[in-house]
């Protein structure tokens, strides 16, 4: 599963994250409304899921380990964590 | 053609069709926005697909359309019959282009110069500030080129002025601002948008936001697309476009002038690119003595770096890249030339400094300006899946019934007796037959096309002939769906053309006349189309001044279209049908539009060529209503042409069973008739002359008797004739006029020398 939920509470988005991810990735972000989405393990996360990101309001966790999502679209996102 | 260039043709021929009814629409009720939206997108559209099938002439005229759209969608221009003229006469050039494209793969050698003209008509009504006429953009300020970006470029520039700056190349060679908003449903068609913006080479900026505010979690739907994905590309334009080729109705690409942007845009000096030239000679002199010293790799490697450093350094990306992978072979195989050659081509690069040309894809002869009312070169056939589906089942059905008539045969040869086999055979072959009415009826169904093709030109032609004659003329058009013989509707349009064009020109009264009379201003002309059993029935109605008989008999008498005396005992009604006449105009003058004498006597010889008629009837101050009563399909008649009595006739082949020579001693008188016994069977012979009232030819004793054996209605008989002349396919047409009621004729047919043929119905004949 390339959207899992993390040892440490957070959603995490792991390698190349696939339009089907929408579905289960909104349920968690519904069912757990303090959870941060992490991005590190994020190869590429499709528009669907990315959009779920955009409209959780949840700043992410990074730094992703994918330079053209760090580059350009982590700067786009809510700001606040480097934690985790 | 490739399959890139195909979908092109079919793409744009649409889109023309879609914007040239928007733009008639647009003008005659006024724009609503989504309508002016309609017509920009597909002009943007057919703009995009333009540069995918690289024709950049078509791009730079229909971007000077989009330009004007753009007004009238700001509303800053209207959307009088000026622009609406210039738009359609833009769609007019992209629509001979796209058949000449069809046919050649490129545009005329003209289309720069052409596409130039019409863009220079377009922007000729934007105001001098907006528009960007060429030659005052050459000295326009930075300032100016900056105020002139669409607002959400400026607010993309704005946002990340600081990135832009960071990572503007040193030279680029175009700037583009990409707007990307995925349709709501594109997450279905296994679109990923982001993906798409992950290609775009040389990305400068980027944005993502939402098109409309987020609804709550609970609320949304995670398949549904909400977003705008903007960037600023410092790419290649081609490759850009090629990306989102696939989405181009989706995505706005706009070229930003390249002093727009902040960054360092100092192009590498004269004396920078003279540095990297004799950097990378010595490079190459060393790569050239490297292959002696015993440090092959350590010298190949340093020539490498230094050499992609400099062409770093001179904003050469893509060659410092060759340069790199030609390094990675030459150490590879231990040998040089491989990078030497790269490098030496980098020389050659660098030393042309002169911007490419833009190469007009040129090829073929010129095309023919198409004029509004030629055809289209659209020979598309389409064809539902359900019925292709029913022919290759039929198709199915007739190899396995041909295989079992093969298995027959088999058995003929082994077992069975005569008898039985042939009633064997006889089934087979029945079956075969069923299948093949059946195919044969199915295939027919294919060739029903709708009338819609044919109506889709006629808003347009109505509103150019009315504006050139300056009446107003509103088109109604109905029954569209109707089906017909892809034949028939094709041949139909040439016809239908004639009549609009006369009831423009001729029905329809100067708006000042419609006034004084106590009608509307703006007149109707309806095209209705109709099935009536297995006739299609089209009639085209205007509400003009109609057609006055006294007129008509003046006319007729001046031109002696008839005898006078014949003139005189004619009826009104008989009197008006001599505007089908050749030679009638009821012009006062001629014009462009119609009246040359000709008109209405075409549109009789083609719809009786194909076996139809055509009615008038008229009320004059009221309106005229002409009437095409058509065959659903074109039936061909297999005849044979014969000679008797010194005329000829053709018998239909389904009637003929066989012609033989006899000689005269085998023909035997029975009771009151001659007759002959052929096989088995005593066959009556009848002299067609005879039959036909014709002075028969002396006969010669002992010449052979040449009979055509004719079976209809379960009857057989011969007809002796003089010759057999020809066997042809030909469109039979009923008798009509005196004739009408003439017994013992299935039809005329014209032969290819003009003269009429009478073919004969056998069954009514046969003694």
């Amino acid at each position: 599963m390339t959207v899992r939920r993390g040892d440490d509470g957070a959603i995490v988005l792991d390698g190349v994250c696939p339009v089907e991810d929408a579905e289960p990735l909104l349920q968690m972000l519904q069912s757990m409304p303090a959870a941060q989405v992490d991005l590190r393990p994020c190869r590429h996360l499709h528009t669907a899921v990315l959009q779920l990101v955009l409209a959780s309001g949840r700043a992410p966790i990074g730094p992703c380990g994918d330079t053209w999502i760090a580059q350009w679209l982590v700067p786009k996102l809510p700001r606040c964590g480097t934690g985790g | 053609m490739s399959d890139l260039g195909e979908q092109f043709v079919t793409e744009a021929r649409e889109l023309i069709r879609q914007a040239t009814d928007d733009l008639i629409v647009l003008e005659r009720d006024g724009g609503s926005p989504e309508r002016i939206d309609r017509v920009f997108r597909a002009f943007h559209t057919l703009k995009g697909s333009a540069g995918v099938v690289e024709l950049p002439a078509m791009s730079v005229m229909l971007h000077a359309a989009e330009d004007l759209l753009a007004g009238v969608r700001q509303g800053t221009l209207g959307s009088g019959p000026d622009i609406i003229d210039a738009a359609l006469a833009c769609l007019d050039q992209v629509s001979s282009w796209v058949d000449h494209f069809e046919t050649a793969g490129a545009l005329p050698a003209q289309a720069g110069d052409d596409g130039r003209v019409v863009a220079e008509r377009l922007r000729s009504f934007l105001p001098a500030e907006a528009g960007e006429p060429p030659r005052r953009a050459a000295g326009k300020s930075a300032a100016d080129r900056e105020a002139g970006l669409p607002e959400w470029v400026a607010r993309l520039i704005a946002a990340d002025r600081d990135v832009i700056a960071s990572r503007m190349p040193r030279r680029p060679s175009a700037l583009s601002a990409i707007s990307y908003e995925p349709i709501a449903g594109c997450f279905y068609n296994g679109d990923d948008p982001l993906q798409l913006m992950r290609l775009v080479p040389g990305l400068l900026a980027f944005h993502i936001e939402p098109r409309e505010a987020f609804p709550a979690l609970q609320a949304i739907d995670p398949y549904a697309c909400n977003l705008r994905l903007q960037a600023i590309s410092a790419g290649a334009p081609d490759e850009i476009v090629r990306i989102f080729r696939l989405v181009p109705d989706q995505v706005h690409i706009t070229s930003i002038p390249l002093d727009a942007l902040p960054g360092p845009l100092s192009a590498p000096s004269d004396t920078d690119q003279a540095l990297i030239r004799t950097v990378i000679e010595a490079q190459c002199e060393l790569l050239r003595v490297s292959d002696r010293t015993d440090d092959f790799a350590g010298c190949t490697g340093a020539a490498a770096r230094v050499a992609t450093n400099a062409l770093r350094h001179g904003e050469q990306p893509q060659l410092a890249d060759s340069v790199q992978r030609a390094a990675a072979m030459a150490l590879a195989q231990r040998d040089t030339r491989p990078l030497l050659t790269v490098l030496e081509n980098a020389l050659a690069v660098l030393g042309d400094t002169t911007p490419a040309a833009v190469a007009e894809t040129a090829g073929g002869s010129s095309a023919g300006a198409a004029s509004a009312t030629e055809r289209p070169a659209e020979r598309v056939l389409r064809v539902s899946e359900a019925k292709i589906e029913a022919l290759v089942n039929l198709a199915g059905e007739l190899v396995v019934a041909k295989n079992a008539l093969a298995h027959s045969a088999r058995r003929i040869e082994q077992d069975l007796g005569g008898h039985e086999a042939a009633a064997l055979v006889q089934r087979d072959q029945d079956a075969i037959d069923r299948l093949v009415v059946e195919l044969h009826g199915t295939i027919l169904q294919l060739r029903m096309v709708p009338m819609t093709q044919v109506f889709r030109s006629f808003p347009r032609l109505v509103r150019d002939v009315s504006r050139q004659l300056d009446k107003n003329v509103a088109l109604v058009t109905s029954g569209e769906t109707a089906e017909a013989d892809k034949a028939i509707v094709d041949r139909l349009f040439e016809p239908l053309v004639h009549l609009l064009r006369n009831a423009v020109d001729h029905g329809i009264e100067s708006p000042g006349q419609r006034r004084a009379a106590g009608k509307p201003e703006t007149a109707t002309i309806s095209i209705e189309a109709s099935r009536m059993g297995d006739r299609l029935l089209m009639e085209v109605t205007d509400d003009g001044r109609g057609i006055d008989p006294a007129v008509v008999r003046r006319k007729a008498a001046e031109k002696r279209l008839v005898p006078l005396d014949e003139l005189d005992a004619l009826t009104d009604e008989q009197v008006i049908d001599l505007v089908f006449a050749p030679g009638f105009s009821t012009a006062a003058e001629v014009s462009d539009i119609s009246g040359r004498g000709i008109g209405m006597d075409v549109v009789r010889t083609v719809v009786e060529q194909m076996g139809g008629r055509v009615s008038l009837a008229s009320r004059p101050g009221a309106g005229t209503t002409v009437r095409l009563d058509m065959p659903m399909t074109i039936a061909m008649s297999r005849i044979m042409v014969v000679e008797a009595g010194g005329q000829v006739f053709g018998i239909a082949m389904d009637a003929v069973s066989e012609t033989v020579r006899v000689a005269p001693d085998r023909i035997r008188r029975i009771k009151n008739n001659l007759g002959l016994v052929l096989r088995e069977r005593v066959v009556p012979i009848v002299s067609l002359a005879e039959l036909m009232k014709l002075p028969e030819r002396a006969k010669q004793t002992a010449v052979p008797r040449l009979l055509v054996v004719v079976e209809a209605a379960g009857r057989i008989a011969a007809f002796e004739i003089d010759a057999i002349r020809d066997r042809l396919d030909v469109v039979l047409k009923p008798m009509q006029g005196l004739l009408a009621n003439a017994r013992g004729y299935a039809g005329t047919t014209l032969l290819g020398n003009g003269q009429v043929l009478l073919v004969l119905d056998v069954k009514e004949i046969l003694p």
